[in-house]
């Protein structure tokens, strides 16, 4: 009665293994998309790392060097968009953030980002503090901990190690709260913004979504970030970082 | 230039005009004709506009465009008078000086000249310009009594062949067997590709000078130092001059007496010989201080104490000497210590064009103001040249400096140009891709669909569940017999069934019977945790009912105890199958009460 559940439970972990276990064969286009990319061959290295998103894998060091790669192409916009793809795997990567502040010095538009209120900006920094894996781990260890810590305090009750197990519940089941939070909130992307580069070398905004050119308002460049809001047909809202809003033509854009 | 050539024209025009007044009936005529129909390349030639019975020109005559093959260097005008048969005839003469440029056979269109209110044309003519240099040697011109030979101008460069920025000294000098009054420079030679550096014309004043057998009055017109700024073949322009000649006039007239032929003079064109120079590039080997001087350099280094405070301002002198390009002589690398402030240099030069070349001296004065006591050593300039007459570069070395430096260390004011320990000064470029291999995961993969997730959180949970489990049953256990009876109560009934089941023979009946009751009664003592011995049919059945258990389980129950009770006293032996379905009837019985009791 009580071995099929296990059974269930084994097979799952195996699996989850198993989908690990298949990256392997990405390494060495990985390592290959380097190595090209030292020689100075961008192409061919673009060619390597995109067998690997071709075969589903992502990672934010992958998406770092995707950007590399575009941007000594010279494209801003491409290189822009996996650097943004890659910041949201990595939030707080120095590397990536000197980078993309070096390659939005070079897109066409100037636009001067709406002062965030400090809460948001606070919230966003704690949530992109530890890497991914990290937080994982952490929250892992200290979930497992906290219930090691309560069976403990279930089984042996009243005696010294019940006093340990109680303390140590209490704080590991802190922990394991607050970062498990801040794991939900990066996971389910709660609060995270619909985001997207223009791809096109300058697209125009409309303020309604139609191709009147009476109704333009602006134009928008390569490698402009903007937030995605409704959508029309082919048509698509944007909201500029400076909060300008507009209406632009689905294919210029590129969901990040 | 355009007014130098036209005001003698006009000036002749208008004295014409006077001249001319009483014949004013003649007809009036336009002719032009070549000096010769045949002209060496870089050869002159005079075309000659002749006008005849003219009162005036209402303009200056028209020229076709003669630059596809001939250079304008000047024009003169001149006239004559001349009386036949009581009539006095004016011929106006305008003499257009030209130098070919490019060989091959040219037509010269119509000049045409507004003269009294109407054109004159004169017919075309044609001229050929042919390599033949020698055949034509300076053409003076077919004006009287100017050959070639009787004035001409050479230019004579000091060597032919010379090192990129090593000079060259060109000199033009004039050889006449005429009288010439004077000269200026009709055209400056354009001096591309050279930087030129006039040089004095010796005060020797006028030389006889024997040439080809011939005496000639001679004198330096002009020196010029070039130095060639790159390498290949160069040719310099001819130097044009329009010297004024005093000519007596070819024809025997009246007026051609020496005595009124005193006082004309008429300008007349001359130039040199364009010169080939064949600039070489340095060898090579240049040492990495070089900067492309040639000559001959020495370089020597001064400072006016050596024995200061901190603080104290001093003058260090930098002077390079010699003979070459020292213009370009660029403000030399110096070794200062950092804890030198040094400002920008005061650069003076003197350069005196000396006999062969340029000599001169550049100096170099430095306001240094020491910032750090101690000993300090100016470490030696290094200036690096090409010497032509060694074919070697040599490199010439000032002397160190020693200075004593007292007093205490100063902050250094940020005084302009102030020297600064250079701040990095980096470049803008991307940081460097991730080499170290990253762990993959699958695109839009969720923490929440991995397996691992659901693992670690569940299995505590599960182990938290059985915990809790565990100690309730251990609690159970201790302190409740009902709940310790109830717990046992199946598994007691169990055993008693396979008891009995061991005794199901037709001999040992009545124990099988015995053990069957037992389990029943057990099983439901346990479960009810009531005492075996005191339980008779009502008691059960009440106890059963108040416990909402239905009457068809009871009945069974029931029914099955009372067999047992009834099969333990019978004096007939049953047969193996009713014993069978006896021990099934309990067990079906005890599992059905079983599941009604939980």
């Amino acid at each position: 009665m009580i071995t099929r559940p296990i059974l269930t439970l084994t097979t799952a972990i195996c699996l989850g293994l198993l989908a690990s276990g298949t990256a392997a064969g990405q390494d060495a286009f990985f390592d290959e998309g380097n190595q090209r990319y030292q020689d100075g061959d961008f192409d061919g290295a673009l060619a390597s790392y995109a067998r690997i998103l071709e075969a589903g894998l992502e990672s934010g060091d992958l998406y770092y060097n995707l950007g590399n790669t575009y941007f000594k192409r010279g494209e801003i916009g491409p290189a822009i968009l996996y650097y943004e793809r890659a910041r949201r795997l990595m939030p707080g990567d120095d590397d990536l953030l000197a980078n993309l502040d070096l390659v939005r010095q070079q897109t066409a538009d100037e636009i001067t980002p709406l002062p965030e209120f400090w809460m948001f900006r606070a919230v966003r920094w704690w949530v992109g503090l530890l890497p991914l894996t990290a937080l994982a781990w952490v929250v892992a260890l200290a979930y497992l901990t906290a219930t090691t810590a309560v069976i403990l305090l279930v089984l042996k009750p009243g005696t010294p190690v019940a006093l340990w197990a109680r303390r140590a519940a209490i704080v590991a089941a802190t922990i394991a709260l607050v970062l498990g939070l801040n794991l939900a909130v990066r996971e389910l992307g709660i609060g995270a913004p619909q985001e997207a580069i223009v791809m096109a070398t300058e697209a125009d905004v409309q303020s309604a979504p139609s191709d009147d050119s009476a109704l333009r308002i602006f134009r928008v460049h390569e490698g402009a970030k903007v937030r995605m809001g409704r959508r029309s047909e082919e048509w698509i809202e944007i909201v500029l970082e400076d909060g300008t809003v507009g209406w632009v033509a689905t294919q210029q854009l590129e969901p990040i | 230039m355009t007014f130098a050539r036209r005001l003698p024209t006009r000036l002749a025009l208008a004295m014409l005009g006077l001249l001319c007044l009483p014949a004013s009936g003649l007809a009036q005529t336009a002719r032009a004709y070549l000096s010769q129909n045949e002209v060496g390349l870089s050869q002159q030639f005079v075309l000659n506009v002749e006008i005849a019975g003219t009162q005036q020109l209402d303009a200056d005559p028209t020229l076709p465009d003669l630059t596809a093959f001939a250079a304008y260097l000047g024009s003169g005008t001149s006239t004559s008078m001349q009386m036949a048969n009581g009539r006095t005839s004016v011929t106006l003469t305008i003499e257009y000086q030209f130098q070919a440029i490019a060989v091959g056979t040219f037509d010269i269109g119509p000049i045409t000249v507004p003269a009294s209110g109407q054109t004159l044309a004169t017919e075309p003519l044609t001229i050929q310009v042919t390599n033949a240099r020698a055949t034509t040697r300076r053409s003076g011109g077919a004006d009287g009594g100017v050959a070639p030979d009787d004035l001409f101008i050479t230019a004579m460069p000091s060597q032919d062949t010379v090192y990129v920025n090593q000079p060259v000294t060109v000199e033009y000098r004039i050889f006449t067997r005429v009288n010439v009054d004077g000269y200026n420079l009709a055209q400056q030679p354009t001096t591309a590709g050279f930087w030129a550096e006039e040089l004095a014309v010796p005060q020797t004043g006028v030389e006889q000078i024997i040439r080809d057998g011939v005496q000639y009055a001679s004198s330096v017109i002009r020196r010029v130092a070039l130095f060639p700024t790159s390498a290949g073949r160069k040719t310099l322009d001819p130097l044009t001059i329009e010297a004024q000649v005093r000519v007596q006039r070819r024809s025997r007239g009246f007026f051609d007496d020496p005595f009124f032929g005193r006082g004309r003079s008429r300008p007349i064109v001359v130039a040199s010989d364009a010169v080939d120079i064949d600039v070489l590039t340095l060898p090579a080997g240049q040492p990495p201080a070089f900067t492309g001087l040639v000559g001959q350099f020495d370089i020597s280094t001064s400072i006016d104490r050596t024995d200061v405070n901190t603080n104290d301002a001093l003058t260090f002198r930098l002077e390079v000497t010699g003979t070459g390009n020292i213009r370009t002589v660029t403000t030399p690398e110096l070794g200062f210590p950092t804890d030198f402030e040094v400002y920008p240099p005061d650069v003076t030069e003197q350069v005196e064009p000396s006999g062969e070349g340029v000599r001169g001296r550049k100096m170099f004065e430095y306001v240094v103001v020491p910032r750090a006591p101690g000993d300090v050593s100016i470490p030696p300039v290094e200036l690096a040249y090409f010497n032509p007459d060694t074919d070697a570069y040599a490199v010439a070395t000032s002397a160190p400096i020693n200075l004593r430096i007292a007093g205490d260390a100063i902050d250094a004011p940020s005084g302009p140009g102030a020297r600064r320990r250079t701040s990095i000064d980096a470049q803008q470029d991307i940081r460097f891709i991730r080499i170290a291999l990253p762990t993959f995961r699958p695109i839009g993969a969720s923490l929440f669909r991995s397996a691992w997730f659901w693992t670690v959180l569940l299995t505590p949970l599960v182990a938290m569940a059985g915990a809790v489990a565990t100690r309730r049953h251990q609690d159970r256990l201790r302190g409740d017999v009902a709940y310790a009876r109830r717990r046992r109560a199946s598994r007691v009934a169990k055993q008693r069934l396979a008891k009995a089941e061991s005794l199901r023979s037709p001999e040992q009946h009545r124990d099988f019977h015995a053990e069957i009751g037992r389990a029943l009664h057990g099983f439901l003592g346990d479960k009810l945790n009531l005492a075996e011995a005191g339980l008779v049919r009502d008691e059960i059945r009440s106890h059963l009912t108040s416990r909402g258990v239905a009457n068809d389980v009871i009945a069974p129950y029931l029914t099955c105890l009372e067999d047992c009770d009834r099969q333990r006293f019978a004096p007939t032996e049953p047969d193996a199958a009713a014993m069978q379905e006896m021990l099934t009837r309990a067990g079906q019985a005890m599992t059905t009460l079983d599941q009604a009791l939980s």
